[in-house]
């Protein structure tokens, strides 16, 4: 029954998506209408990717977006119109307050046609070509480390005000007084120019090394000097000013700075007409149920786009972190006082049974020196596992980043533009979308919660248990928190390469499915992006199951069986073959054995864990050769972490050369990773299932 | 008796074989002490320092060689934060100051050195005026040191298109960095660096007993030299 869900999952997902996809036309959108030269400022296109920003001293942190916004000011006026988001807005931007009706004629035609408007017709903007306000280098890796990093074009937001040794820098720049004091602190307030070039920076957010923060400053202070030139320009240009600040109002995306961050995203593969702007679901509405609905559009677009941006800002663990260390010590310490009570066990345990001397003396001389050698050596073994998969995080955000920041993107304008009388069912259905929309996004952050919060946990539950080990019945019990770190550990690169994989099909689905034919299209979709958020946002809750709180079987069947390597499973099976369908290849091999992690071949995957378990056991005992016990606290841990250190950052290379190494090798990898990814997963949590079936009570030696 | 023109002649030249004999000795004993005073002890390629407690050698433009005391703690911890800042400008190689820290340091140093990596000079000048140096903790293997200084930058043009006719702009940063020490290898060794921005030297007019700051036992005897 299990392992019929689970295909089943895995095939109205794997399914669904080209089913939704593929009830829009397959022909790509009509030739976009953004001009050759600004393309090289709008994200994901190959001229944004080729563009200089991408070279020189910040070619390997991310690009330089001080390079980007000064070649995007000369061209500022243009891009605001060339993204204008409907025929009426641009409409709004040539007309300028005109009411002359040959003027609106003249400007629809223009519009249609596509063409180039006139520059006199265009909003006058600030600095425009002035090179005297062009900002210095900001590799867009540092600025992430001063600001918020956010899953779009530069991967970063800015911060929502400069810290205060720069603001008061800042305001002792030349002309600074005359910029109003809401510009520093809270630029939307003010509105205009300020809210659309408020680039600040915190520099107070990093380690603040002297030479970093000096050069965070130096960016705040630039700046400040365009703010103060900004001041003096309206102080001479009030209407133009005023025009702006309506034309900017109209744009949520270029508050806060966050169109250059964003690179003009909403640009892409978009025409006149294509998006709609945010409208509310039932516009005139009349009962309280259509309130709900309004109400609840809204949030849905809100925190599903925000969880998704926020997911290359997870929190990732340290093992050797000395907070950690004092609770682990007081963990292991515990450890031993249980290794005791289990030493006796064991000894009162094999006289009650008679058993052989060979199998006390295993328990004794075996396993109790084992226990205590991982006690010393868990934090180390951990921060190997950790930075590998925290390389492995790294590069699949870097992979699916551009993806998932269009999906952003083109979810905001996709659900921004759900009305109730073209969706079917009506304002109920949609209201119920909406809440499971909410859900599933919330799913997703509560489940990052959990990998956050759950490491250092089963760490120190895991020390506890190494106390365990000598004893043989209560040793299978204490494996369970380790699979399930294991498990938690390799879920999030998972759920990042999930989230890469599952953004290409949404997103075309979103994009594609705008222009479908049929009523059902729209419902479709948007059913596609809840089950999307719920399959992501589901598997980590799945862990819970097994958490290492819970004694026996009997209790843990009270949560149902099979649950996590079903959602392992499927999730292995859905990125594989997600990955698989992208490059177009007919492997269908990844899927299997996703799907067999959901517990399709038992058997298979008994010798798959057997095997785990001897790698497992094999790793520690050659972590455990080197050193003598009253150093291995110290030397080894630190020739451990130095190495892992190095064999880590080499992984982290390659995992980064292969994703930059062309999209076949980058996704074949990914596939691969994915699948083994979820086996691992699988295998872990079916450990993990397999001891809490053995606890004791249950004899199955 | 008078001497004959051939005595005198054998005269001369053995007062002259006298004064060469003696313009040797001093030519080699000063030699002698030359090379004693610029060996210093140390056979290592960097150029010898001569200081209290050190550093006894500049090596790529980063001082080591400190005595094992509290002072020459503090002057390790105050000469490592300034060498990060000058390998976070591009003038000094990384890689030197990577051997001033320990195989395996803290998150936050290793964060440090690997953003100081590739860094490009670009006509900035950042120096580091650790004012107040304390050393909080010592043993003979291990100290903590807190430092509060200012940074203060001078800026010859913006970065990424220097024109002459840019105006300069000079900056200046508050900052404490708590850094660990550990006795490695006849030399301290960073283990572990903190930085925080501030406080100011405004916020620090007036110290609240309860503040940190209060209960700090600065080293005093400062002095600053230039390695470029």
């Amino acid at each position: 029954m299990k392992w019929l869900l689970s295909a089943a999952l895995v095939a109205v997902f794997t399914l669904g998506l080209p089913g939704v996809a593929g009830a829009a036309p397959e022909a790509a959108p009509a030739g976009s209408p953004i001009p050759a030269e600004l393309r090289q400022f709008i994200a994901d296109t190959d001229e944004f990717k080729a563009g200089p920003w991408f070279t020189g001293e910040c070619a390997d942190r991310g690009g330089d977006i001080g390079a980007y916004i000064s070649a995007a000011f000369p061209e500022e006026s243009r891009l605001l119109y060339w993204t204008a988001q409907t025929p009426e807005e641009k409409r709004a931007i040539l007309l300028a307050g005109s009411t002359n009706p040959a003027d609106t004629v003249r400007y629809d035609a223009m519009i249609a046609a596509n063409e180039e408007p006139p520059v006199g017709l265009l909003p006058k903007v600030f600095p425009a070509g002035d090179s005297s306000y062009r900002l210095p280098v900001l590799c867009a890796e540092d600025a992430a480390r001063w600001a918020t990093p956010e899953w779009n074009a530069w991967r970063f937001v800015w911060a929502s005000e400069p810290d205060a040794q720069s603001l008061a820098a800042m305001k002792l720049r030349p002309g600074a007084d005359k910029v109003p004091d809401e510009a520093w602190t809270d630029p939307g307030k003010v509105g205009g120019a300020y809210d659309m070039h408020a680039f600040f920076l915190n520099c107070d957010a990093s380690g603040a090394q002297f030479a970093d923060s000096d050069q965070c400053q130096q960016w705040n202070e630039k700046v400040a000097d365009l703010f103060a030139g900004t001041a003096n320009w309206l102080d001479q240009n009030t209407t133009v000013g005023d025009r702006l600040g309506s034309l900017i109002q109209s744009h949520p995306g270029v508050k806060v700075g966050l169109a250059y961050v964003k690179a003009f995203a909403w640009a892409v593969e978009t025409g006149p007409g294509r998006l709609a702007a945010v409208t509310k679901f039932v516009q005139d509405p009349t009962t309280v149920i259509d309130d709900w609905a309004n109400a609840t559009k809204d949030s849905s677009i809100d925190v599903s786009t925000r969880v998704l941006q926020g997911l290359a800002d997870t929190g990732k663990f340290d093992p050797m972190g000395p907070e950690f260390l004092r609770w682990y010590a007081y963990s292991t310490g515990i450890g031993v006082v249980v290794m005791g009570f289990m030493f006796l066990l064991t000894v009162a345990q094999a006289g009650w049974r008679r058993e052989s001397m060979s199998t006390v003396g295993q328990d004794i001389l075996m396993w109790m020196p084992l226990g205590v050698l991982m006690m010393l050596f868990a934090p180390v073994i951990a921060l190997l596992l950790t930075e590998l998969t925290n390389a492995a995080s790294d590069a699949a955000a870097k992979t699916g980043g551009g993806d998932v920041g269009t999906l952003v993107t083109n979810l905001e304008q996709f659900a921004g533009s759900l009305s109730a009388p073209g969706f079917p069912g009506g304002v109920v259905v949609g209201l119920l979308m909406f809440l499971l929309l909410i859900v599933g996004a919330l799913s997703v952050m509560f489940g990052l919660l959990v990998h956050q919060f759950s490491l250092p946990l089963l760490l120190c539950a895991a020390g506890i248990g190494f106390g365990m080990w000598v004893n043989p019945k209560w040793r299978k019990k204490a494996l369970t928190p380790l699979y399930v770190w294991l498990a938690v550990l390799f879920s999030k690169p998972l759920l990042l390469l999930m989230v890469g994989v599952m953004t290409g099909p949404l997103s075309n689905a979103l994009v594609d499915g705008a222009a479908a034919v049929g009523v059902n299209a729209q419902l479709q979709q948007l059913g596609a992006v809840v089950v999307g958020f719920l399959l992501l946002g589901v598997a980590p809750w799945t862990l819970l199951k097994y958490a290492p709180v819970l004694p026996a079987r009997s209790d843990a069947a009270s949560f149902g069986s099979g649950g996590g390597t079903l959602a392992a499973g499927v999730a292995g099976g859905v990125a594989s073959s997600q990955l698989l369908r992208q490059v177009g290849s007919h492997r269908s091999h990844s899927s299997s054995s996703g799907a067999a992690g959901g517990g399709q071949n038992p058997q298979w995957l008994q010798q798959q864990m057997n095997g785990g378990a001897g790698g497992s056991g094999g790793g520690v005992a050659q972590a455990a050769g080197g050193g003598s016990a009253q150093g291995m606290s110290q030397v080894p841990a630190t020739a451990a972490k130095s190495s892992s250190k190095g064999a880590v950052k080499g992984a982290g290379h390659a995992a980064a050369a292969v994703a930059s190494g062309g999209t076949s090798l980058a996704v074949s990898a990914g596939a691969a990773a994915t699948s083994a990814a979820a086996r691992l997963a699988a295998q872990s949590m079916n450990h993990a299932k397999h001891h809490l079936d053995a606890a004791p009570g249950e004899d199955d030696r | 008796m008078t001497l004959t023109s051939a005595d005198e002649q054998v005269a001369d030249l053995s007062r002259w074989r006298r004064v060469i004999w003696i313009l040797l000795v001093v030519m080699l004993a000063t030699g002698a002490f030359g090379w004693f005073v610029l060996r210093n002890g140390s056979d290592d390629p960097g150029s010898g320092v001569r200081a209290a407690h050190g550093p006894t050698q500049v090596v790529d433009g980063v001082p080591s060689g400190y005595s094992r005391d509290v002072e020459g703690a503090g002057t390790a911890a105050v000469n490592m934060s300034q060498s990060l800042a000058q390998a976070g400008q591009g003038l000094v190689d990384v890689a030197a100051v990577r051997t001033l820290v320990v195989d395996n340091p803290g998150a936050e140093l290793a964060a440090a050195l690997d953003n100081a990596e590739g860094r490009v000079n670009n006509g900035n000048v950042l120096n580091v005026f650790p004012t107040l140096t304390a050393v909080t903790e010592f043993t003979p293997d291990a100290a903590h040191v807190v430092t509060w200084g200012t940074g203060v930058s001078l800026s010859t043009a913006p970065i990424g298109a220097p024109s002459p006719d840019d105006p300069k702009s000079l900056r200046e940063r508050s900052g404490t960095t708590e850094i660990d020490l550990v006795w490695s290898g006849g030399d301290w060794k960073v283990r572990d660096m903190h930085t925080f921005s501030g406080p100011t030297a405004e916020e620090l007019a007036t110290i609240p007993q309860d503040s940190p700051f209060a209960k700090l036992q600065p080293l005093q005897g400062y002095y600053t030299f230039y390695v470029s």
